[in-house]
């Protein structure tokens, strides 16, 4: 793309090279107006002073050299009486005695002539001049008044040039500004000391660097709180290890052993999830998104967590009436549902029970995860969303990442995360609401 | 000794209390800040090992609680907040030392050591009195320049009378700094282990002032 200052020297220049043009055209017109009477006036003026003359003092000098007979004006004297050419200026054939009064045109010789013809006494008289003489006399005093002017254009250049650098001087401000600037510092500009027309751009700038600081500062402070959650199982960790090195007895190290499994496990896990988040967190908005049915996705799920329901005893029901097929990422919905089910399964005591469900009607689908554990209070039920909450009172180890993730990829999805008590099992009762499925 | 430890995580709760008994400590384990409060009110530690993350009371509330009530446990802060100014914000809130997470358990029993010591007024990590030298950290006992087999329970017993010679010691006060609440205590024991020293080290090296307790006479 051409730059700015280009754009407007070849535009300036353009427009003062059409101005001078039409103000040519129109000077030239005016000038020759002014020559046309100029000339009709001398034209007049000679045939009216020849003709005052008397016929006898004509010296008649045909021969007479003509210097310039381009402008040379021709008289033609005739008798008034018989129209019998008296005396003539210079040889010139064929200017008529029928020459009519007053001013005319006329070709002669190949040329256009004006002619002024008047009866002065006994005699008439005509005075011929070539017309072109005043044509290129009007270019020339048209062209001599304008030179001076086009002289001038490469000054005009120089000062647009100079004009427009100072036109442009605040956006080389604000270039400058910027690029001092550090990748930290995403203070918005003064748009106050700017000028009208660049404030619009700055704002839009502003409001870019706006976004991005609050989306540095999240990670930001993801990144601290990952470091800091990592830091209690490392911990626990580096405690189990040493307690199993200092065990003696072959059923001390066996305990010691079964801890340290645990720790690697749990930290695992931990990694794994901050693994899932900052990918989820990296996934744009609708990034390969594919029909995908619930039904398959609940059921996968299901099947991976039976195991862990059957060696608590729970008693475990899934009701699927039909498909729901909703648009999405199936590995990300699998985590989502599995965060859900994995959460009821882990919090209900022994012998209890997890219910399962599927149903999709006109308006969308529904998984709806219910269990007769302790349930979480009213009060909590919007801060378990967030990232490395903990509810006391716990006993189930966990990073505090699940539901944060969960609600993550049902916001990618257009979905929403009900929590509610269970009214058939006591329980907690997970929903799952997508608003866009269709039944199959 | 007894050890008053405050984690609300399961897994290093359960690392440092193995880590602790190994070390002879006995350990009271506690994942609760509220908790934490009403128990040193009614029980006496001889040092606190406190998480600062724990639900209900923050850790330095705790902190604060305690040094309002007047308790001047020692106390060693665990937390993973490591900055200069959280570590002056703790150390300003009454703890006695600082370990940041994740730390060696070797060096918190150092440390544990260390604000013990500090707290009874002994310049060295070692006691002495009598010809016995009992070295708390290699868990060795001399007597008489002569290295002693000890019991764990023996050795702690042997080490809470050593800390305060002269001063008397009731059966109660010391079966509670033996046992954490989780162990099981028989109801003669401390007599038992009073006996089994006497016998390595001669019956007046430990004092029975009938119907009291036990002392390490001073000369």
């Amino acid at each position: 793309m051409r730059s700015i200052r280009a754009r407007l020297l070849i535009g300036l220049l353009a427009s003062v090279l059409a101005v001078q043009l039409i103000m040519y055209l129109l000077t030239y017109a005016r000038i020759e107006d002014e020559i046309d009477d100029l000339f009709d006036g001398e034209l007049e003026r000679s045939a009216l002073s020849a003709g005052s003359l008397a016929p006898q003092t004509f010296i008649p000098t045909p021969t007479r050299k003509v210097e310039n007979p381009q402008e040379e004006m021709v008289v033609s004297v005739f008798h008034a009486s018989d129209g019998v050419p008296a005396y003539q200026t210079h040889p010139l054939n064929g200017i008529p005695r029928s020459t009519p009064t007053g001013f005319s045109k006329r070709i002669l010789d190949g040329r256009e002539w004006r002619l002024f013809g008047s009866a002065v006494g006994s005699q008439f008289v005509v005075a011929a001049q070539p017309a072109d003489v005043r044509d290129r006399a009007a270019r020339r005093i048209t062209l001599r008044s304008l030179w001076p002017s086009l002289g001038a254009l490469p000054l005009a250049a120089l000062m647009i040039w100079i004009a427009v650098a100072y036109g442009l001087q605040p956006l080389v401000k604000i270039t400058q500004d910027l690029r001092k600037r550090s990748h930290r510092d995403l203070l918005p500009l003064d748009v106050s000391r700017l000028p009208p027309d660049i404030a619009p751009l700055a704002e839009a700038l502003n409001d870019l660097m706006g976004r991005l600081a609050g989306i540095i500062a999240t990670q930001r402070t993801f990144i601290a709180d990952a470091a800091h959650e990592l830091l209690t199982p490392l911990t626990a960790l580096r405690l189990q290890a040493q307690m199993l090195a200092r065990s003696k007895t072959p059923s001390r190290q066996q305990e010691a052993m079964a801890e340290l499994q645990g720790g690697v496990s749990r930290t695992l896990q931990l990694a794994r999830q901050l693994l899932t988040l900052a990918r989820h967190d990296a996934d744009g908005e609708g990034a390969d998104q594919t029909p995908v049915d619930l039904a398959t996705v609940v059921q996968r799920v299901m099947s991976i967590h039976l195991p862990l329901a059957a060696e608590k005893a729970l008693q475990t029901e899934v009701g699927i009436q039909e498909s729901a097929i909703v648009l999405g990422n199936e590995e990300a919905l699998s985590i989502l549902v599995s965060n859900l089910i994995d959460n009821s399964i882990k919090y209900t005591e022994r012998d209890g029970r997890v219910l399962i469900s599927l149903r999709a009607g006109s308006t969308g689908a529904e998984v709806k995860i219910e269990d007769s554990g302790p349930g979480i209070p009213v009060e909590e039920r919007e801060r378990v969303f967030d990232r490395f909450y903990r509810r006391r009172d716990t006993v189930v180890t966990g990073s505090g990442l699940g539901l944060a993730i969960a609600k993550e990829i049902a916001i990618r999805h257009g979905a929403s995360i009900v929590l509610e008590s269970s009214g058939a099992l006591g329980g907690l009762s997970a929903r799952i609401l997508f608003h866009t499925a269709t039944a199959a | 000794m007894k050890i008053l430890l405050v984690e609300d995580d399961r897994m290093i709760g359960w690392g440092l209390r193995r880590g602790l008994l190994d070390e002879g400590f006995a350990v009271d384990w506690l994942d609760d800040g509220d908790a934490a409060v009403v128990v040193c009110s009614e029980h006496s530690y001889d040092a606190a090992i406190l998480d600062l993350g724990l639900p209900n009371r923050d850790g330095l509330k705790v902190l604060a609680e305690l040094r309002h009530q007047g308790n001047t446990l020692p106390i060693v802060v665990l937390t993973a907040r490591e900055t200069v100014a959280d570590r002056i914000k703790g150390l300003n809130a009454g703890a006695d030392d600082y370990i940041c997470k994740p730390f060696d358990f070797d060096e918190l029993v150092a440390r544990i050591r260390a604000v013990m010591r500090r707290r009874a007024g002994l310049a060295s990590a070692v006691l002495e009195y009598r010809e016995v030298s009992l070295n708390p950290t290699t868990r060795r006992v001399a007597y008489k320049g002569q290295s002693l087999g000890l019991s764990a329970k023996e050795f702690s017993l042997l080490e809470i009378l050593l800390q305060r010679p002269g001063v008397l010691l009731t059966r109660n006060q010391l079966r509670d700094k033996l046992y954490g609440w989780n162990d099981e205590v028989g109801s003669n024991t401390v007599e038992v282990f009073i006996h089994s020293l006497r016998r390595k080290l001669g019956h007046d090296y430990i004092e029975n002032v009938r119907n009291v307790g036990y002392r390490v006479p001073l000369p």
